[in-house]
């Protein structure tokens, strides 16, 4: 088996001397167990900020988009800036199980199905916010194509915000796809150990009737490549027409033609933060340190570091960029001395910071193969992202054209309330995911056993001395 | 006994009495067995599979229909129309715009029997034009807060029976008694009620007719007086001055009764010989801010460097303000005229030197609108606490709110065996007098107004009275001729008499013009003025640390009609700030006396309030701000606010009447001391200047305009291409539109005609129906306004790129912490800036930006230029707004109309009358925006269709062009070749508001022109 | 009469279980079906599975 001969000298995937049987018992082990203290715990947290979130946005529903902290001049705040941040979270996950894949980046294979089921849930978030930023949501129904009564009313179709509406529900729909085509062989595990029958009939019917015969498995693997084709270009797809809601318009600081690019680079770099924070958890509390090793993570700081530089690079553009026009109405956008000295000087700072400053500590070694750094700095990229969007909507808009009218932004408790709502909402789909599904490709990973195992790369190891 | 007689209802009844027994038992063959189904017993045997699902369609059916109730609308048809209403078609009525401080000749527009909005009377020229209280006076008729019933002693009555009663009693009374009977009212220049009031005297001698008004121009009406042996006010015309000095005088707001911006505009006139404006002034005033050269003097040395002019013009000046003006003055002569207000003293030293200049701008005609006299008025006061005053009539008039000695007024009045106060609202005096007979607004009265020599104008009513309202003159007639007299007929009475004074035009022809020449023919001439006191008067006045001047807003005036909402939330033309009126102060000042303006993070102002001590009264916690402009050691204050009793919207602020004592405008005994911080107000615009954008606001100095190429002063754009340097225009993504068939409509702004008074905001809020939103909304910057006027201070050095940037650092409010240092590089020169006025409306882009973002197309270009706004089809994105350079887009963040927690105007019945039933009120969730008043527009091209025929230049209007009575705003069709908006378009001045986004607007704007030589400037 | 035989072949291990299939295609012993846990490289040509008509490695 030439093909899947691996060097010696690289990190193995799976540490530990695991047998096949280890590894099952491993995945399976979360979901046969009884839920701990603290998952419970921090279910009830989530639940209460979800049930909260949602409280305020029926407020919202209910009175008026003046819920919020916006005005004439600021017509979208956080509602814009969340909707982003989350799709941007969203990216890692498609790329890790898509890129990757047609890379054949074996590491991939103990992380993707968690980053996918990230990718799934954040996009849900995403979605909540175009949907409630509307001031009439009960229309809301018109921005889709519909044959309707209203005589030739269609769509405009040169509007950056239709192009959304295709691009999150394509997006969406394909990982939903791929992410429940790589469980069925897992989910079939599960099943043929289920006990209960309840347990048992749930598990029989998510598996699909999955027998592991051969040809099942030859199927599998094609039809994994051929999604894994179609959700790559999806990776870039997506976030470049986030991106176009702003290059489009004629507003400073957001009419820039460097967006799409550098939101997919930022998008996967606040993606890979969230994975990472993620996984650090879960791996402590579903005992996976074996097959989320070090090396998982020191390899996913380094994509940090990339895409980071990539975000950096952009950022330095659009300061010269603005510096070099000499355009007065270039000197308040969101990356400029006024917006650094600004009344916004904080949000700029947190900006730099957050997303220059400190994930550039990757670049040593030490830190990135730091669990508490990795943590650290993860939440951190995590922030800072969020400003980058916070920064790019409200700086430039509270500083546009007309001095005349000139204002500021502030949130209300409503605002505050629906970002933590969905914070909630996300929170409780991944520990539900946790605790039901097999939180890592067990069947993927069993094939590289032989290949990146310990016990077998030791072996190998000696064979060739 | 009970007859057995058998009624039967048909024939085969009668052969079979049970025959409607068998009919009814056929009559539903097999009906729903709902009881038994209903009924929980065991065997409900009767309820089939199907009468379950027809039960539960039904139900559902039911709720559903129930679910979706549509709103009650009550409409009540014309049981006999009206031949003179048409439903949907408007109908004009001349009339007279007079509440005792403004006067107007004005066209009121009524539809249904409603008027909804007050436009301009052309044919009486300067005296037909509408400001912003004109405008909004229209709505004060529909004030919730009116005085609804008449009221004896304490308890309302249905109607005047008893009222009527008791007052003929006490005039029988007290005219016996030999007591005095007072009628007090404001000033009322109606030729017609003073015979009235004749015909009352005879009937009861006893009666004085006694005036008393707010503001009561005592100081000028004095000086006029000693100068023309008159107590009217002069009549001037600046249309063929050249050079007007201002000391203190607002002529563009209250000074001498009646705005001058109409000939003032038409002096301004670009050219050779355009007006030159030189202000002298205290606080930053609207004609301030509209002045060539303007010089912050306290007001103890405006009055200095006056008496310097007038010495400088006799023989000589020592003082080097004085002999620059002088110097000016003489050069023009005759076609000088200088303008001064604070005292008496001041004004006969202004008419003196008028006199001197031989100055053309005074017409000799007199201004009958004023008729205070002090020592009349103190007479009636010595009455009243003398107990002389047997009957008090009091009309439309609050002195226990409005006079300094309100309180003890108060106290006498109650004293008055017979006081009746014709007033509309509840307020002190309605509680402190026996009688009240609710006030007859002005559109539903009659009447007729001498406002100057030779000019004539009738009152109308233009509704039904709303409520048992009586005006005074009927009052008057019932209470000569006795109750149910068929000459209790006031329309009669002003018929006859109205004969006599206009000329003899037909009553009739009369009504329809409105206002024709005639009543009075006197005019003025000077015939005296002692200028030796008048300096000396003026020398001794003594300067202090504060000296604190008295003024009247744009908006709210003396306080009339300080509850009409639209007036409140109107923004102050310099200070941007709406809801309020404050004590405004120089930064300097401020600075060491240690208060303090903050901005919040909402950009929005937080002040420092002030207990402010004059002559012994105190004003509790007044409001600071900060106004660039203001003169070192002076104080402004504006009158009119703060009303008790007399509605939610008019308590609003502090009322400043109390410091109004002898009706000095100018007070020195000025003590201030910090009381608390973070007052909260309500500001439009908080970015005060340009931060070096000045191609928005453009400006040039008259020398330049002349002598420099167009090049040097308004270069239009150009772009590097591949194919060379191309105009803007050409340069262009889109295809054009095709705009050559039909009208195609473009608005001409010209910055150097606006003065920035605001009638065009309130027209445009009138016509469409704009929302009020109330204070914490403006506050939140979520105000609704389609029509904004844009103020920016600017600066004399032009600053260079980057220089903009520490312009914003270095306004101290704009940002909390100066974090780069930079210490005020505009502070100094913004201490007296230049002002610039820019009304930005849609700019209906013919590529515009916000088109092309509406995910369901809810915003499409319309055929005639307009950028159109589809309310039903928006779903409220939002995207459009944020798009908009321009930011004139307006979202409806909440239900606007119909909401207790906007309790305005739309929030009552009466409110809602006022609407304008061809404009859709907006529902929350949508955009809505300036449309360029489509329905008049629209309106216009069918008139024309029915009629066959091209509409005429001019026929197109707006309802802002139309208030815009110095023609800043233009209005017309581009394809009309002879029309006036396309000439305009051709001019050298004109350019487009950003134009480098290429969004070619349809709007358009000329460069505003400075007449001043640098010389002058002391910057 | 049938004298068919079926042989049911249980491997702890993949690579065993590659060596089994060989052994039976070399003898010629038809290959009914293999079940397996996970994808074991190879299985599908060793047995062979039909291809799927996507084109593939």
């Amino acid at each position: 088996m030439s093909g899947h001969y691996e060097a010696p000298i690289r990190e193995p995937l799976i540490i530990g001397h695991k047998t096949y049987h280890d590894i099952t018992e491993d995945i399976a082990r979360p979901i046969e167990e009884r839920a701990g203290k603290l998952w419970w715990a921090s279910l009830y947290a989530a639940l209460i900020l979800f049930v909260y979130g949602f409280g305020c946005i029926a407020y919202t529903i209910g009175t008026g988009i003046g819920a919020w902290g916006l005005n004439r001049t600021i017509n979208w705040g956080w509602d814009i800036t969340n909707f982003v941040w989350w799709v941007g979270i969203g990216h890692a996950g498609t790329l890790i199980s898509a890129v990757l894949l047609l890379f054949r980046q074996r590491w991939r294979m103990s992380v993707n199905r968690s980053a996918e089921a990230m990718t799934i849930f954040a996009v849900c978030q995403a979605a909540i916010f175009p949907v409630i930023h509307m001031g009439r949501v009960w229309v809301g129904y018109w921005v889709f194509p519909l044959p309707n009564q209203f005589g030739t009313l269609w769509t405009n179709f040169n509007s950056p915000l239709l192009w959304d509406v295709f691009a999150i529900s394509t997006y969406f729909s394909v990982s939903v796809v791929f992410w429940f085509m790589g469980l069925i062989p897992d989910f079939a595990m599960i099943r043929d150990r289920a006990k209960t029958p309840f347990n048992k009939k749930i598990y029989t019917l998510l598996a699909f009737g999955w027998g592991g015969k051969a040809k099942h498995w030859q199927r599998f693997e094609e039809l994994s490549l051929v999604l894994a084709g179609l959700a790559t270009p999806l990776v870039f797809s997506v976030h470049t027409t986030v991106s176009f809601d702003f290059a489009t318009s004629v507003i400073k600081g957001w009419h820039s033609t460097i967006y799409p690019p550098y939101f997919v680079a930022g998008a996967i770099f606040s993606g890979f933060a969230m994975v990472q924070t993620l996984l650090l958890v879960a791996r402590k509390v579903c005992h996976l340190e074996d097959y989320i090793t070090m090396y998982h993570i020191e390899i996913m700081n380094i994509v940090i570091v990339v895409t980071g530089g990539m975000v950096t690079v952009a950022y330095a553009t659009e300061y010269f960029i603005g510096w070099y026009s000499g355009s007065r109405f270039e000197d308040f956008t969101y990356l400029s001395p006024g917006a650094a000295v600004g009344p916004y000087w904080w949000a700029f700072w947190a900006l730099i910071i957050c997303n220059l400053v400190v994930p550039a500590a990757f670049w040593f070694k030490k830190v990135r193969t730091n669990i508490f750094w990795t943590f650290i700095i993860a939440l951190i990229i995590n922030i800072g992202m969020w400003f980058e969007r916070f920064d790019i909507i409200v700086i430039n808009l509270s500083r546009d054209y007309l001095p005349s009218s000139w204002t500021m932004f502030k949130p209300t408790v409503i605002d505050v309330g629906v970002y933590l709502g969905t914070i909630g909402f996300f929170s409780v789909l991944f520990l539900l995911y946790a605790r039901t599904f097999p939180v890592i490709a067990q069947a993927e990973l069993k094939s590289i056993l032989k290949i990146s195992g310990e016990t077998y790369k030791a072996k190998e190891g000696d064979e060739h001395h | 006994m009970a007859s057995n007689k058998i009624q039967f209802r048909s024939i085969h009844e009668l052969k079979d009495p049970t025959l409607n027994a068998k009919l009814a038992a056929k009559e539903f063959q097999n009906e729903i067995p709902v009881e038994d189904f209903l009924d929980n017993s065991e065997n409900n045997s009767g309820t089939s599979r199907r009468d379950f699902l027809k039960l539960l369609g039904f139900s559902t059916a039911a709720v559903t229909l129930a679910a979706c109730e549509a709103p009650v609308i009550k409409t009540i048809p014309y049981v006999v129309k009206p031949h003179d209403i048409i439903p949907g078609i408007p109908n004009f009525y001349a009339s007279s715009y007079f509440d005792g401080f403004d006067f107007a000749s004005v066209l009121v527009k009524t539809r249904e029997g409603r008027p909804i909005r007050i436009d301009a009377n052309p044919a009486a020229g300067s005296l037909g034009t509408t400001n912003a209280r004109a405008q909004a006076s229209v709505l004060s008729l529909y004030d919730n807060d009116k005085v609804k019933k008449p009221a004896l002693n304490g308890e309302e009555q249905e109607d005047f029976n008893k009222v009527d009663d008791f007052i003929l009693k006490g005039l029988t009374e007290s005219q016996a008694a030999g007591k005095k009977i007072v009628v007090l009212s404001h000033s009322f220049p109606s030729p017609t009620f003073k015979k009235l009031f004749g015909d009352f005297k005879t009937k009861y001698p006893s009666a004085e007719l006694v005036t008393y008004d707010a503001f009561p121009y005592a100081a000028a009406l004095d000086a006029a007086q000693e100068v023309f042996g008159q107590r009217a006010l002069p009549v001037y015309d600046l249309s063929t001055s050249q050079l007007v000095v201002s000391f203190n005088a607002d002529f563009l707001g209250d000074f001498n009764a009646s705005s001058l911006e109409v000939s003032y505009a038409a002096a301004r006139k670009p050219g050779e010989n355009m007006l030159r404006h030189i202000q002298v002034e205290s606080n930053m005033s609207l004609t301030g801010a509209n002045a060539d050269s303007r010089y912050r003097l306290k007001p103890s040395s405006v009055f200095k460097t006056l008496v310097e002019v007038y010495n400088g013009l006799n023989g000589g000046t020592s003082d080097k303000l004085a002999s620059e003006i002088v110097k000016e003055l003489q050069a023009k002569g005759s076609n000088a005229v200088v303008f001064a207000d604070g005292s008496k003293a001041a004004y006969v030293l202004a008419h003196l030197i008028n006199q001197k200049l031989g100055s053309k701008a005074f017409t000799g005609k007199a201004n009958f609108l004023k008729e205070y006299d002090n020592a009349r008025f103190n007479e009636f006061v010595s009455w009243l606490n003398g107990g002389q005053v047997g009957v008090l009539i009091t009309n439309n008039i609050n002195p226990i709110y409005s006079h300094a000695k309100g309180q003890a007024l108060k106290s006498a009045i109650e004293k008055v065996p017979y006081s009746v106060a014709i007033t509309d609202k509840k307020n002190e005096l309605y509680k402190a007098s026996k009688a009240v007979i609710p006030f007859a607004h002005w559109l539903e009265s009659w009447g007729d107004i001498t406002p100057e020599t030779g000019a004539y104008s009738l009152m109308q009513p233009t509704i039904q009275k709303i409520y048992t309202s009586r005006q005074v003159e009927e009052s008057l007639l019932v209470w000569i001729n006795g109750k149910n007299n068929p000459a209790n007929n006031y329309y009669n009475y002003l018929k006859a008499n109205a004969l006599t004074l206009n000329g003899g035009l037909s009553f009739n022809k009369n009504l329809y013009n409105g206002f024709t020449a005639g009543g009075l023919s006197t005019g003025l001439a000077y015939s005296g003025g002692n200028a030796a006191q008048a300096v000396a008067e003026l020398s001794a006045f003594k300067p202090a640390q504060l000296e604190l001047q008295l003024y009247t807003k744009p908006s709210i005036g003396d306080g009339t009609q300080s509850n009409n909402p639209w007036l409140m939330e109107l923004p102050d033309p310099i200070s941007r700030l709406s809801w309020d009126n404050y004590l405004t102060i120089s930064p300097k000042d401020a600075k060491s006396l240690g208060l303090e303006n903050k901005l919040n993070a909402r950009m929005q102002l937080d002040g420092d309030t002030v207990n402010l001590t004059v002559n012994g009264v105190t004003l509790k916690d007044v409001p600071v701000f900060i106004q660039p402009g203001q003169a070192e050691g002076s104080l402004g204050l504006a009158l009119g606010y703060g009303k008790k009793d007399s509605g939610k919207v008019a308590e609003t602020g502090v009322n400043a009447y109390p410091l109004f004592d002898g009706y000095n405008t100018v007070l020195t005994n000025v003590k201030i001391e910090k009381s608390g911080e973070d007052y909260e107000f309500a500001g439009m615009q908080l970015q005060n200047t340009l931060m070096g954008r000045y191609e928005i606001a453009k400006e040039v100095s008259l020398d330049d305009f002349i002598n420099k190429p167009v090049d040097e002063w308004n270069k239009p754009l150009a772009m590097h291409t591949i194919g060379g340097e191309l105009p803007i225009g050409k340069v262009d993504l889109w295809d054009a539109y095709d705009d050559t068939d039909g009208p195609h409509f473009n608005l001409s702004v010209d910055l150097n005609s606006c003065t920035g008074c605001g009638a065009c905001v309130i027209a445009c809020q009138a016509e469409n129906n704009v929302p009020v939103v109330g204070k914490e909304e403006v506050r939140m910057s979520r105000d609704m306004y389609w029509l904004r006027i844009d103020r920016y201070y600017s600066t004399e050095q032009k600053v260079e790129v980057y220089e903009g940037l520490k312009e914003g650092m270095a306004v101290p409010e704009l940002y909390g912490s100066n974090l780069l240092g930079i210490e005020g590089a505009l502070e100094n020169a913004a201490e007296n800036p230049d002002v610039i006025f820019q009304p930005v409306m849609c700019q209906h882009c013919n590529h515009a930006p916000c088109e092309t973002v509406c995910p369901v197309a809810a915003t499409s270009h319309g055929k005639q230029g307009q950028n159109q706004m589809a309310y039903n089809r928006c779903i409220g994105t939002r995207y459009c707004a944020n798009n908009c350079p321009y930011k004139v887009r307006r979202f409806n963040w909440f239900n606007y109309a119909l909401n207790d927690r906007f309790d305005f105007n739309m929030n009552n019945d009466l409110g809602r009358m006022v609407l304008n039933p061809d404009v859709v009120t907006r529902t929350r969730g949508v955009m809505e925006k300036c449309s360029m008043c489509i329905q008049l527009t629209q309106n216009v091209i069918l008139e024309a269709k029915k009629e066959g025929r091209r509409v005429q230049d001019g026929e197109f209007q707006v309802a802002c062009a139309n208030a815009c009575s110095t023609g800043s705003l233009k209005f017309g069709d581009m394809n009309d070749v002879n029309s006036e908006v396309r000439s305009l378009f051709s001019s050298n001045r004109k350019y487009t508001l950003l134009e480098e986004i290429g969004t070619k607007p349809n709007v358009f704007y000329h460069t505003k022109i400075r007449n001043r030589k640098e010389s002058l400037n002391n910057k | 009469m049938s004298t068919t035989k079926i042989i049911y072949g249980l491997y702890g291990d993949d690579d065993d279980l590659m060596h089994g299939v060989k052994a039976f295609n070399d003898k010629g012993i038809k290959i009914n079906e293999v079940y397996t846990p996970f994808p074991v490289h190879g299985l599908d040509k060793a047995m062979p599975v039909t291809e799927l008509q996507l084109g593939s490695h």
